[in-house]
């Protein structure tokens, strides 16, 4: 069967401008065609490879794996592939983006097809090599992307510490493990204390520079396996693993002092920042809820609050009236005094 | 209302397609066993016409892998046009890149390429075997991963196909000497239907 000359001139263009390498080998891996594309991207010219060994000319090649792959589709007489994302190239070329890409070799995807004889038999091996380098760096830009993401969608943008969210969850995995191995844990509201007077005498602002200021001293103040977050506008909360109420009150004690003494610095102006605690224990033997936990968390810093602020309060504790200690003025302990401004900013 | 269940493929056509199939993949097991240079055990090849709602549940009886699984899918086109699921053991990788010498003896092999690299061998061998009894030439897409680790029902997720029935030819392949099996499935869609029915006539011609 003869093809038209046009034809075949067709073809000899196509293979040499067609935006995909192109190279034929024999049964004994010589080069039987090389087209343009390939030509360009190795500095190697078609005259140069022909009737040539392929692993002589290239020795980076990864001849093992080459060698078998090519065998296979000899044996099988079957189409063989390879992906970009298991083997980044065979050939080590440039890319198509030596300024903006940020990749050292062209990634390639290979097609391996077995050419045929009039005998039917597979004497040729045809690799097509394809430019997926753009494919590459957008798999890695979505990659990067989702990372963000996930981080993003885990931490408090403005404390930078981790959000509700996350602590639910990670309070949530801190049960599972406390049920199934008999451990303790603690749980603790942490509540700035006259957030709003805050904010309504300095400013959104100074506000949120508080809240900063907190999250750094908290994070400061925590061990290794505990767990912090920010539970709600100027609420915290703490997971103390492997830790007994004493153990917990010790440490929420010591927050709250370092706090009470602790300058905020706001602008020019120095602002003093109490907080009361609240804190539960798991339960080992009553199967305790994670509702509960909370609920008794909550009450306690209730507690806290009603008693004068500034204070750690435990969920034994009974509702006693304490003295406060601290700079902010005694507030009477009743329901309505969240709502009641008796606040002094001290300049110490 | 009365439900019209037309099937696919009559009964003529479908003893004729047993028997190519029967004859390629022994044909595809000798391959194989070349290539894999193990012997490789062929179960005898079933055929089923499934509805798209009964996918998952005809995934599962034809299950011959214990525990989760990680399949890989390919595409085939030219002469007859549809995908291939090949289904091996989850974490088996490492097992199976023992077998096929040109990945390093180490722990560095890409778990991914093996599952991949396999299922290319696997599926065209025995699409290969089948369509060389009927005088037909396919072309393939690369292989790429469907899905790891999970149960073999929740391979895929079909609530957004275009595809009301599909021709499923699967083969189970045993691993001589290892406690591996890998599975294979062979979906043909509809479109080519015809296609191949015509080639089971000519089939079905030559030899009576």
């Amino acid at each position: 069967m003869t093809e038209s000359p046009s034809k075949l001139q067709f073809l000899d263009i196509i293979v040499n401008r067609i935006n995909v390498g192109i190279v034929v080998v024999n049964r004994q891996f010589e080069v039987v065609l090389w087209n343009q594309f390939l030509a360009n991207y190795s500095h190697v010219a078609a005259r140069d490879v022909t009737g040539k060994p392929l692993f002589e000319l290239f020795d980076d090649l990864p001849a093992n794996w080459l060698r078998s792959k090519i065998e296979h589709v000899f044996e099988l007489k079957n189409f063989s592939f390879s992906s970009w994302q298991q083997r980044p190239y065979l050939f080590k070329f440039p890319h198509n983006r030596p300024l903006t890409g940020d990749v050292d070799h062209m990634r390639q995807n290979c097609t391996f097809i077995p050419l045929r004889n009039d005998d039917n038999e597979v004497d040729h091996v045809c690799i097509t090599i394809t430019d997926a380098t753009d494919t590459s760096l957008y798999e890695a830009m979505l990659g990067d992307a989702v990372k963000q993401l996930s981080i993003a969608s885990t931490i408090d943008s403005l404390t930078q510490i981790p959000n509700r969210r996350h602590l639910e969850s990670e309070l949530q995995r801190e049960w599972d493990r406390a049920r199934r191995y008999q451990n303790r844990f603690c749980f603790l509201l942490a509540d700035i204390d006259h957030f709003k007077a805050i904010n309504d005498k300095h400013g959104h602002q100074a506000g949120d520079k508080v809240l900063q200021e907190f999250s750094e001293q908290l994070k400061a103040s925590i061990r290794e396996p505990d767990r912090i977050g920010r539970y709600g506008g100027e609420e915290f909360a703490i997971i103390l693993p492997q830790t007994d109420l004493n153990g917990a009150r010790m440490l929420a004690q010591r927050l709250c002092d370092t706090i009470a003494q602790y300058d905020f610095q706001i602008n020019d102006t120095t602002i003093k920042v109490t907080i009361s605690i609240g804190i539960s224990e798991y339960h080992l033997d009553e199967q305790d809820s994670l509702e509960s936990i909370i609920s008794r968390a909550d009450k306690a810093l209730y507690c806290a609050k009603s008693n004068g602020r500034n204070q750690v309060s435990t969920e034994e504790v009974e509702n006693t009236a304490a003295e406060p200690e601290g700079q902010l003025s005694a507030s009477t302990p009743t329901a309505s005094e969240q709502n009641v401004i008796h606040i002094t900013i001290g300049h110490h | 209302m009365n439900e019209v269940s037309y099937t696919l493929i009559d009964d003529e056509h479908f003893d004729a397609l047993q028997e190519v199939v029967n004859i390629g993949m022994g044909q595809a097991g000798k391959n194989l066993a070349k290539v894999l240079k193990r012997f490789i055990h062929l179960s005898i090849p079933r055929l089923h016409q499934v509805q798209r709602d009964q996918l998952a549940d005809t995934l599962k009886s034809l299950n011959q892998i214990n525990g989760f699984v990680t399949a890989t899918r390919q595409g085939f086109y030219n002469h007859w046009y549809g995908e291939t699921v090949c289904v091996f053991p989850e974490n088996s990788a490492q097992t199976f890149s023992q077998m096929m010498d040109y990945f390093p003896a180490s722990d560095d092999v890409d778990e991914n390429e093996v599952y991949i690299e396999l299922a290319n061998i696997l599926s065209g061998a025995c699409l290969n075997g089948i369509a060389e009894q009927l005088n037909a030439q396919l072309n393939f897409n690369p292989p790429s991963l469907l899905n790891a680790g999970v149960a073999i029902d929740k391979l895929f997720d079909v609530k957004q196909a275009d595809w009301q029935q599909t021709l499923l030819v699967e083969v189970n392949f045993a691993i001589e000497g290892q406690d591996l099996n890998a599975q294979l499935f062979i979906f043909f869609h509809t479109s080519c239907l015809d296609a191949l029915k015509k080639d089971l006539d000519t089939f079905v011609e030559q030899f009576g």
